[in-house]
C-alpha cells in the first residue's frame, strides 16, 4: 500500500497529546456521598458492568486512537493499485514563461511535477519529457526520485513553439508496453490542440496559469532606402492579445541611447504598425522596448541590426565633366577622388572612372570608361558615329535598371571595335540608330568594366535625374552588387517576432482550473473506506462513552 | 473562628418573633412566661444521682444526716432537647449539612430559651460527643453558641439509638426533642425515634440533605467516595443510573415520611443549600414565609 499524500501521516503526532490528555483525565472526578446505600443498589442492578469497568478507560483510549489513525489514513489517501508507468510532459514553450503565476508558469509546472514525483509509489516508474521545440525525453522511465528531480530541474524555459503532439506521441511510445500507464501534461493550454489533448483518454491534464493579457512586439525590421541609402526604414508592429483596450509605449534605443518614445493605443486583439525613418550611414543596433511590462516579458523587447551602408572609393580622371562629377558626388555611398591623370598606384578595390581621356591603364578591379579618346587594351577606337542617338537599350542589364536612355543623344560617340578577348565577355547594352553599340558591360571573373563610347552627361541627359541614377547603377554593378536586388532587410530575431501566433497566453476557458491528481489515477479510492470506518468508530465511542440518553 | 453567621442573633430574633406568632413548633407545651412560680413542696424521696442539688432538702439533711429530694407540685420548668448529628455524613455538601444543622439548632435553642424553657443540646455520632446540660434563660445562649461552634464532624456514622439512650438515661424530665440528622440509616432512625417517644421525649425529626444527594448531576466516569465507610468506587454513571437513584431516594423519603406520620412524629426535610432564613423558618415549622423586617 502506498499513499498519495504521505505528508498527512505527520498528523499521527496528534496521538501524543491525545495520550497525554487521556492519561491526565484518566482519574475521574471524585464525588463525596453521605451514604453508599443507594449507589450500591443502583450498581448492583448491572452486574456485567463491573466486569467491563476496569478495561473501560483503556478501551476508550484505544477507540480514540483508532479514530485518529483511521482519519489520518483517510487523509493520506492510500491506494493499492498495481505499479504504473507515467510520463510527465512539461510544456516549456514560450508561453510558459508568462509570470502570471509566480515565479513563472514553467516553474509552477515544475513544482507540481515535483509534488507528483513526491507521491510516487515505490514500484511506479515515471518519465519526464519537455515539449518545446524540439520535444525531447529529459528522463527515461525510472523510479528513482533523485533522477527525476534533476531532470525536472534541467528543463529550461524556451522561446520556441511547443510541439505537444509529437511529444505525446513520444510519450505513448515510451509507455506502450504498460497497460497501467498515463500521460500527465503540465501546460497552460496555449496551443490550438490543447482541448483535444486534454480530452484524450490516456492524458491527465494539469493546467498552469490563468487568463493573462499580453502585448507583444511582433515585427521589427530595418532596411536602407533604395533612393537614399543613407536613410533607414524601420518597421515596428505591436499586437494585442487582450480582451480590452491597451495603452502602452515604445521606447527606441540606438546603440543603447534612447532616441524616441512613442505612445500606442491598441484596441482588443488589434495590431499596430508603423514605419520610421532613421538617417544613419553606419551599421548599428536598434532596440525597442514595450512598456509597461506584461505577463510574458520575452516578447516585450526586440532588437535589429541596421544594415551597413558601404562606401565605394571612386577615382575620377576627368578634365571637363562637371555633370558627371556632380552625379557622382550626389551619391552618398561614393567616396570620390578627382585626378587629372590615372594615379601611378591604384587601389585594387577602388573604381576608376576615365572620362574623355586615354585609357592605356585600367584598374585591375573595376573601371568605367566614358568617351575614350584613344584605343584601350580591350578596344580599338574607330570613326565617330554620325547619329549617336540611343534607339534601343537592354532593359535586362542591371546598369540600366530604372534608367531610360532611349532618345538621348551621346555627343562624341565613336565606333569601338573590341578585341577578340573582350568580345567574348562583353555585352552591348545600348545601341545607336545604325545599330552601333554605344555601351558595353564587360565582366570577367576578376574584373568588371563598363565602356561607354559617348558621353551621356554632355547631352540632354545631363539635366535629367537619369544621369545620377545611371552612375549609381554603374558604380553598384562595378562594385559587384546588383542594383535591382534592392537594399538588404534586417529582421529582428526576438521571440515576439518569431512566435507571432503563439503569443496569446490566455488559458482556454475549458481548461481553466483543470488539475488532475494522483488520486484521479487510482482505480479505487481507499480513503473513503477509512473515513467511513472512522465514522463508525466515532458512533461506537459516542454510544459507549458519550451518550446521555437512554432508550 | 465561628462557624455561625455573624448576623445570626438578628435573624434568630426574627425567627423567634415569627414563631411566637404562629406558635407551632418545638416548644408547643403549655405556655410559661416569666420566672417560674414559687414551688409548693409536697413530698420527698431519696436522692438519686442526677437530681438537681437545688431540690435537695438541706434542712432535713442537717437534722437527719440523710439526703432527700423534695418533690414539688404546681408549675415547673419545661425542658427541650436538641440531638444534633455530627457524623461524617453531615460534612457532605456545600454548605455542609452540619452548618445548616448548627443554624437550625441555634434557632431552636434561641426560641426555647426565649420561652424560658430549659434547653439541653447533645451532639452525637456513634455516641454523644458533646453536650450542654439543660440551661435556662436567654443569657445562656452564648453557651449554646459556643457549644455549637465547637462541634465538628466526627469520622463515624451516626447512631441515633445510642444518643437517645444516653439522653433518656441522663434526664428524667422529658421534653420535646428535636433530632437534627442527615443520616440515611432508616432502621437506626426508627429505633432512636421510638426510644424517645417511648420515654415521652416527643421527638421531632429534622432531616437535612444536600441537593446533590436528592438529585445528583454527575455523569460518566466518576469516583464515588462513601464518607461513612471510607470506600471509594470507580463507576460509570448513566442517565438510567441517575433515574434509578432518584427513584430509590424518593422511596426512602416517602418511607420515612409515612413512618413519621404513622407515629405522629413531626418531620421536616431541609436542604442545606437553601437560604438561611427559609431554612430556619421551615425548621421551626413555619410554612408560609412572612416578609423579613428591614
Amino acid at each position: 500500500m502506498t499513499f498519495f499524500e504521505p505528508s498527512a501521516l505527520a498528523w499521527a503526532l496528534l496521538a501524543v497529546p491525545v495520550l497525554l490528555l487521556y492519561l491526565w483525565r484518566l482519574r475521574p472526578p471524585r464525588y463525596r456521598v453521605s451514604t453508599g446505600v443507594f449507589w450500591r443498589r443502583v450498581f448492583a442492578r448491572y452486574g456485567l458492568r463491573s466486569v467491563w469497568r476496569p478495561c473501560r478507560p483503556w478501551a476508550s483510549l484505544a477507540l480514540q486512537l483508532a479514530i485518529l489513525l483511521l482519519l489520518i489514513l483517510a487523509m493520506a489517501e492510500p491506494h493499492v493499485c498495481p505499479p504504473r508507468q507515467i510520463a510527465l510532459v512539461i510544456d516549456n514553450s514560450a508561453s510558459m514563461s508568462a509570470t502570471d503565476v509566480a515565479p513563472s508558469r514553467l516553474e509552477r509546472a515544475k513544482q507540481l511535477a515535483r509534488e507528483w514525483i513526491h507521491s510516487l509509489g515505490y514500484r511506479d516508474q515515471v518519465a519526464v519529457l519537455s515539449c518545446a521545440e524540439p520535444a525531447r525525453i529529459v528522463a527515461g522511465l525510472t523510479g528513482r526520485r533523485e533522477v527525476l528531480y534533476q531532470a525536472i530541474d534541467a528543463i529550461a524555459p524556451s522561446e520556441a513553439v511547443g510541439e505537444m503532439l509529437p511529444c505525446l506521441a513520444t510519450a505513448r511510445l515510451l509507455l506502450a508496453r504498460s497497460p497501467e500507464s498515463k500521460i500527465v501534461v503540465f501546460s497552460d493550454g496555449c496551443f490550438s490542440e490543447a482541448a483535444e489533448v486534454a480530452r484524450a483518454a490516456d492524458v491527465a491534464w494539469v493546467t498552469v496559469g490563468g487568463e493573462s493579457d499580453n502585448v507583444a512586439v511582433t515585427q521589427f525590421c530595418a532596411r536602407r532606402e533604395i533612393a537614399d541609402p543613407a536613410r533607414c526604414q524601420v518597421l515596428v508592429e505591436v499586437s494585442s492579445y487582450s480582451h480590452k483596450p491597451v495603452d502602452c509605449s515604445l521606447e527606441f534605443k540606438l546603440e543603447g541611447k534612447r532616441i524616441d518614445r512613442v505612445s500606442v493605443h491598441l484596441s482588443p486583439a488589434a495590431r499596430w504598425q508603423q514605419i520610421y525613418e532613421l538617417k544613419r550611414l553606419e551599421a548599428g543596433r536598434l532596440d525597442v522596448q514595450l512598456d509597461p511590462p506584461d505577463a510574458l516579458p520575452i516578447d516585450n523587447a526586440a532588437s535589429v541590426r541596421l544594415p551597413p551602408c558601404p562606401t565605394r572609393h571612386v577615382i575620377l580622371v576627368d578634365r571637363q565633366g562637371l555633370h558627371l562629377r556632380r552625379a557622382l558626388e550626389s551619391n552618398p555611398r561614393v567616396e570620390l577622388s578627382v585626378a587629372q591623370a590615372v594615379p601611378s598606384s591604384l587601389d585594387p578595390h577602388a573604381i576608376l572612372v576615365l572620362h574623355r581621356c586615354g585609357a592605356d591603364r585600367l584598374s585591375a578591379g573595376a573601371s568605367l570608361v566614358i568617351a575614350p579618346i584613344a584605343s584601350g587594351p580591350l578596344w580599338q577606337s574607330g570613326e565617330p558615329v554620325a547619329e549617336a542617338v540611343v534607339v534601343r537599350q537592354d532593359d535586362e542589364s542591371p546598369v540600366l535598371a530604372g534608367v531610360r536612355l532611349v532618345g538621348t543623344r551621346w555627343p562624341g560617340a565613336r565606333r569601338l571595335v573590341l578585341t577578340e578577348q573582350a568580345r567574348s565577355i562583353a555585352r552591348p547594352i545600348v545601341w545607336a540608330a545604325d545599330g552601333t553599340p554605344l555601351a558595353y558591360q564587360i565582366a570577367s571573373q576578376t574584373a568588371r568594366m563598363l565602356l561607354l563610347s559617348g558621353d551621356p552627361g554632355a547631352g540632354e541627359l545631363s539635366a535629367q535625374p537619369a544621369l545620377p541614377l545611371l552612375m549609381s547603377n554603374a558604380i553598384e554593378w562595378l562594385a559587384g552588387d546588383d542594383p535591382r536586388s534592392g537594399p538588404a532587410v534586417e529582421v529582428s530575431a526576438s521571440a515576439g517576432c518569431r512566435l507571432r501566433d503563439e503569443l496569446d497566453v490566455r488559458v482556454p476557458a475549458e481548461l481553466r482550473g483543470v488539475a488532475a491528481t494522483w488520486s484521479t489515477l487510482a482505480e479505487a479510492a481507499l480513503w473513503w473506506y477509512f473515513a467511513g470506518a472512522a465514522c463508525v468508530v466515532v458512533v461506537v465511542e459516542w454510544g459507549l462513552y458519550q451518550r446521555r440518553w437512554t432508550c | 473562628m465561628s462557624h455561625l453567621h455573624p448576623k445570626l442573633l438578628e435573624r434568630l430574633q426574627y425567627v423567634w418573633l415569627v414563631w411566637r406568632r404562629l406558635r407551632d413548633g418545638l416548644t408547643a407545651s403549655p405556655r410559661h412566661r416569666g420566672p417560674p412560680a414559687e414551688p409548693q413542696w409536697t413530698t420527698s424521696r431519696d436522692y438519686c444521682p442526677g437530681d438537681d442539688y437545688r431540690d435537695v432538702d438541706w434542712a432535713f439533711c442537717a437534722r437527719q444526716d440523710e439526703l432527700l429530694t423534695r418533690q414539688c407540685q404546681g408549675e415547673i420548668d419545661s425542658h427541650a432537647y436538641l440531638l444534633l448529628d455530627c457524623s461524617c455524613a453531615m460534612a457532605v455538601g456545600e454548605p455542609s449539612k452540619l452548618a445548616a444543622a448548627r443554624s437550625v439548632a441555634a434557632a431552636a435553642a434561641y426560641c426555647a430559651l426565649a420561652e424560658s424553657q430549659r434547653v439541653g443540646i447533645y451532639a452525637f455520632a456513634e455516641r454523644v460527643v458533646a453536650g450542654l446540660v439543660a440551661v435556662r434563660g436567654r443569657s445562656r445562649f452564648a453557651k449554646v453558641l459556643n457549644l455549637l461552634d465547637a462541634i465538628s464532624p466526627q469520622p463515624a456514622a451516626a447512631d441515633l439509638p445510642a444518643a437517645a439512650r444516653a439522653l433518656v438515661r441522663q434526664h428524667q424530665r422529658p421534653g420535646p426533642t428535636m433530632v437534627l440528622s442527615g443520616t440515611y440509616d432508616l432502621p437506626g432512625l426508627q429505633r432512636g425515634l421510638e426510644n424517645l417517644s417511648y420515654h415521652g421525649y416527643c421527638p421531632r425529626l429534622v432531616r437535612l440533605y444536600d441537593a446533590q444527594e436528592a438529585a445528583p448531576d454527575m455523569l460518566g466516569d466518576v469516583e464515588l467516595f462513601d464518607v461513612e465507610t471510607g470506600q471509594a468506587r470507580l463507576v460509570t454513571v448513566t442517565e438510567r443510573d441517575l433515574k434509578y437513584y432518584s427513584q430509590l431516594y424518593a422511596e426512602f423519603c416517602d418511607h420515612l415520611r409515612r413512618y413519621c406520620a404513622r407515629r405522629a412524629i413531626p418531620y421536616v426535610e431541609l436542604c442545606a443549600g437553601w437560604p438561611e432564613r427559609e431554612l430556619l423558618l421551615r425548621a421551626m415549622g413555619v410554612r408560609g414565609l412572612p416578609a423579613e423586617k428591614r
